[in-house]
């Protein structure tokens, strides 16, 4: 096998912003992202929707949004993206305008003082796209699913916000929370394409070094709740289909457990992979659902995340639907996985891992996942003994903590004649 | 100058075409197994047929019981699935190198002989009557599949691939198994693997594996001419509390027709980016739109371009339906200027190598343009791109925009 990409190039900055750059010339192209610890994580209470209304500032209007215009003449793209824990700046586009992006990037997370035109057009556009949101029962079932297992935790608040909050949100707020969180401590610069490592290197740190921490005070981020707030909630939307999540807490990425997580969900209910037990059993046997799927990994992160599954089903169909996700759970915690199950796990999850990380963009994101959560620059060498070493053990000592069939939360988005709670 | 990849191109002697091109940057190949077996080729009242029978081909064959497809995939640390379209159904694995033989294997079992049974054809068909549900509950789903109704009056591309319900619930185990024996041939198929592996070795395999299919008589697609339409056509729905939203849809030519590279520009001037022409106009600032879009589909026969937004509540439809007209006739009266003509063509440039970037992009594209007449029309259409000019632009702006062309379907609140 021939392999074009180097190593890892890693170099940390005074500021504590970490650049990693790795190289692949397999096509001329290029994927930079630049992370900051500025997720809704650190929206202030009764401020939700805060961080992702100050990153859209990034890419829109004046200032930082006029910056962004200068990739386009080069082909190239830029995008922002508000997640629970960071926001991220990503940039692709040909391997030869590398160098000038990363300027970019860093030029942008260092916008500060957005006009107050600029907040009101954000916000209005913030506001449609929670209105169309609102129109979408799967959008709405995952919404109230994280509200009711996490109740006022900012971990159950949505992203964007709502009407309420963002109403709130005044131009101080947002330049307190620029100062504060769109700092180079903790952020990270990735890069993977066909790029000359030194001048790469070189030019984000020229474009970083002069980025300084705020000495305003960062406020403390409350953990979520221990326990999951247990409870059913419906919601009624004259649509076809009922739309239903059911599940509670799940575990944070440092879990020792978190690739037991990995090979459960598989088994379960990886919704890539059709052969799981819930697709076999209600989609495939059963015929009552085109959409049905459970994870455990996806969520986990600094805090724990969910253990949860998700189905879309008529009416008249939902609640074998359910009742079957149910079933399944029950089984999941009874016994462990069989050894067949387990080692077929085991090898999709291996080569998946290889999969995923076929273009730019992956393995930039990746980079910035194996320095963030500390899991060594050489984890995606280490991944495919990490889970081979999971035990049938490991996978039911991990059900038991995340699945309660007997104590979960669910909740139903769906027409009245839905049943469910009948 | 082009960079589309030449691949080793081999035409059994039943009439399947086979391309395979070496990508030796990671341990990965990827199949792409496409049919000529779109909602274009379905009979008139059996919509839904294709995209049913693409569900049927992982309801497993006399070599792969039942889930041993996706089980075997997954053991062996691949993916797969399938797609279907107005134009074909295509089957795409993607595995490490190492397995390039099993996807084959597996194709050429599929294409041989899937026993369809009625027990799982009516398993089949309740899931895709739920995923047919799943789309009447996507408003912008529905706001398409109306403007493409009042657009196209006979051609099938009026059609949802996932069906109408009606013709779902009435199709019969007959119709299947007929469409799978005249669709499923290897005359009517491109077999496309580009990855970390041998071409000699796969076009020999290739050859062996499906080598002894029979050709089949392949169906005439019926003739479908669209008439032309000489006046605007309007259709509002209502869908929820959603924000109001509206979509032109306008008459354009083919993939493969000379003026396609030209279209393909005017798409990405008026809706790639922020610095787009529509974007600017209608969603920076306090502009009237939170997103905007020019989309034109690549397609075997002349089909639709549509320009769709998402209007803040309270905008007027009509007024951004008026604006979107204004937009165009600025593009007809004055050429593009040249910096901006170079942006548009870097973009689309470099929109093309980022889908180099995998080897199922490399065996999607391959065996895609394949269907259309040959791999190589990739090249001609990017070279097509890199010689289009401002008169280009407004030559088909003037040729397939006119107003009297246009088919608008707005999306509306329910009423309280």
């Amino acid at each position: 096998m021939a392999d074009a990409r180097g190593r890892v190039e890693r170099v940390a900055l005074p500021n504590g912003a970490v650049v990693l750059v790795v190289v692949d010339a397999t096509v001329p192209t290029f994927a930079a992202t630049l992370t900051v610890e500025a997720g809704s994580r650190y929206d202030p209470v009764g401020r939700s929707g805060l961080a992702s209304l100050a990153s859209s500032l990034l890419v829109e209007g004046e200032g930082a949004g006029e910056i962004a215009f200068r990739f386009e003449p080069l082909g190239a793209s830029v995008d922002v993206a508000t997640g629970y824990e960071t926001t991220t700046l990503g940039a692709v586009g040909l391997g030869e305008h590398c160098a000038d992006a990363v300027g970019l990037l860093a030029e942008m997370i260092r916008f500060r003082s957005p006009a107050v035109s600029i907040i009101r057009d954000a916000r209005r556009r913030q506001l449609t796209e929670i209105a169309e949101e609102d129109n979408e029962p799967s959008l709405v079932c995952r919404r109230e699913f994280f509200r009711l297992v996490f109740g006022g935790h900012p971990r159950g608040l949505p992203v964007e916000g709502d009407a309420v909050s963002l109403g709130r949100i005044s131009r101080a707020d947002v330049s307190e929370f620029m100062d504060t969180r769109w700092s180079p401590a903790g952020a990270v610069l990735a890069v993977s394409g066909d790029v000359e490592a030194p001048r790469v290197i070189d030019a984000a740190c020229r474009a970083m070094e002069s980025w300084k921490a705020s000495d305003a005070a960062v406020s403390s981020v409350t953990p979520p709740p221990p326990r999951a707030f247990t409870g059913r909630r419906f919601v009624e939307m004259e649509r076809e289909q009922a739309h239903v999540s059911l599940g509670g807490i799940g575990i944070a990425r440092s879990d020792p457990l978190y690739h037991a997580a990995a090979v459960m969900d598989v088994i379960l209910g990886d919704s890539a992979g059709f052969g799981s037990r819930l697709a076999t059993r209600v989609r495939e046997e059963e015929g009552l659902a085109y959409v049905i799927e459970s994870d455990t990994a996806g969520t986990a992160g600094i805090d724990p995340g969910l253990f949860w599954a998700y189905t879309a089903a008529s009416p008249d169909h939902v609640e074998q639907a359910v009742a079957g996700i149910v079933d399944e759970m029950r089984k999941m915690r009874s016994e462990p996985p069989t050894s067949h199950e387990l080692e077929s796990a085991v090898a999709y999850l291996s080569g998946r891992h290889a999969l995923d990380r076929e273009t730019n963009d992956a393995r930039a994101a990746a980079l910035v996942r194996m320095e963030r959560y500390g899991l060594g620059l050489d984890y995606g060498d280490r991944y495919a003994s990490l889970v081979r070493a999971v035990t049938r053990g490991d996978v039911l000592a991990l059900a038991r903590r995340v699945i309660d069939p007997d104590d979960y939360s669910i909740v139903a988005v769906g027409p009245a004649s839905t049943g469910l709670f009948d | 100058m082009s960079r589309v990849p030449t691949p080793i191109e081999v035409t059994l002697p039943n009439g399947l075409v086979v391309l395979v091109l070496r990508r030796d940057h990671a341990p990965i190949v990827a199949t792409t197994l496409l049919y000529g077996a779109g909602s274009l080729h379905e009979p008139d009242g059996h919509t839904g047929l294709a995209h049913l029978m693409e569900h049927m081909m992982f309801r497993g064959t006399p070599a792969y019981p039942q889930g041993e497809i996706d089980s075997l995939t997954g053991r062996l640390g691949g993916v797969n699935n399938a797609v279907t379209t107005t134009d074909y159904a295509a089957y795409y694995f993607v595995l490490p190198s190492e397995h390039w033989r099993v996807p084959l294997e597996i194709e050429a079992d599929r294409m041989a002989a899937c026993p369809i049974d009625v027990e799982s054809f009516e398993t089949e068909r309740r899931v895709a009557l739920e995923e047919r549900k799943m789309f009447q509950d996507d408003p912008e789903a529905m706001l398409d599949e109306t403007v493409d109704r009042l657009a196209l009056e006979r051609h099938p591309y009026r059609h949802p691939v996932v069906g109408l319900r009606e013709d779902i619930e009435r199709m019969t185990f007959g119709d299947l198994r007929a469409f799978y024996e005249s669709h499923y041939v290897p005359n009517n198929a491109v077999l496309a693997v580009a990855g970390d592996i041998d071409e000699d070795q796969v076009v020999a395999e290739a050859g062996r594996l499906f080598g002894t299919i029979e050709a089949g008589a392949l169906a005439p697609i019926p003739s479908h001419a669209e008439p032309p339409q000489t006046s605007p056509r309007h259709a509002e729905i209502q869908h929820g509390a959603a924000p109001p939203q509206a979509v032109l849809a306008y008459h354009t030519p083919s993939a493969t027709h000379d003026d396609a590279p030209a279209v393909e520009l005017l798409a990405t001037l008026l809706g790639v980016g922020r610095t787009c022409r529509l974007y600017k106009r209608f969603v920076a600032g306090d502009g009237v739109a939170s997103e905007i879009s020019a989309t034109r589909l690549f397609q075997k026969e002349p089909g639709l371009f549509y320009i769709a937004g998402t209007l803040h509540p309270g905008a007027d439809l009509e007024q951004f339906e008026g604006d979107v007209m204004r937009v165009l006739e600025e593009l007809a009266r004055e050429p593009v200027p040249r910096d901006e003509l170079a942006k548009a063509t870097e973009q689309i440039r470099t929109d093309h190598e980022l889908g180099r970037e995998t080897c199922l992009g490399l065996a999607g594209a391959l065996a895609f343009w394949e269907t259309l007449g040959g791999w190589q029309l990739e090249r001609e259409f990017e070279t097509g791109l890199a010689n289009v000019t401002g008169e280009d632009v407004a030559r088909v702006v003037e040729t397939y925009f006119a107003p009297d062309t246009r088919s608008v379907a707005w999306l509306t609140p329910v009423d309280e």
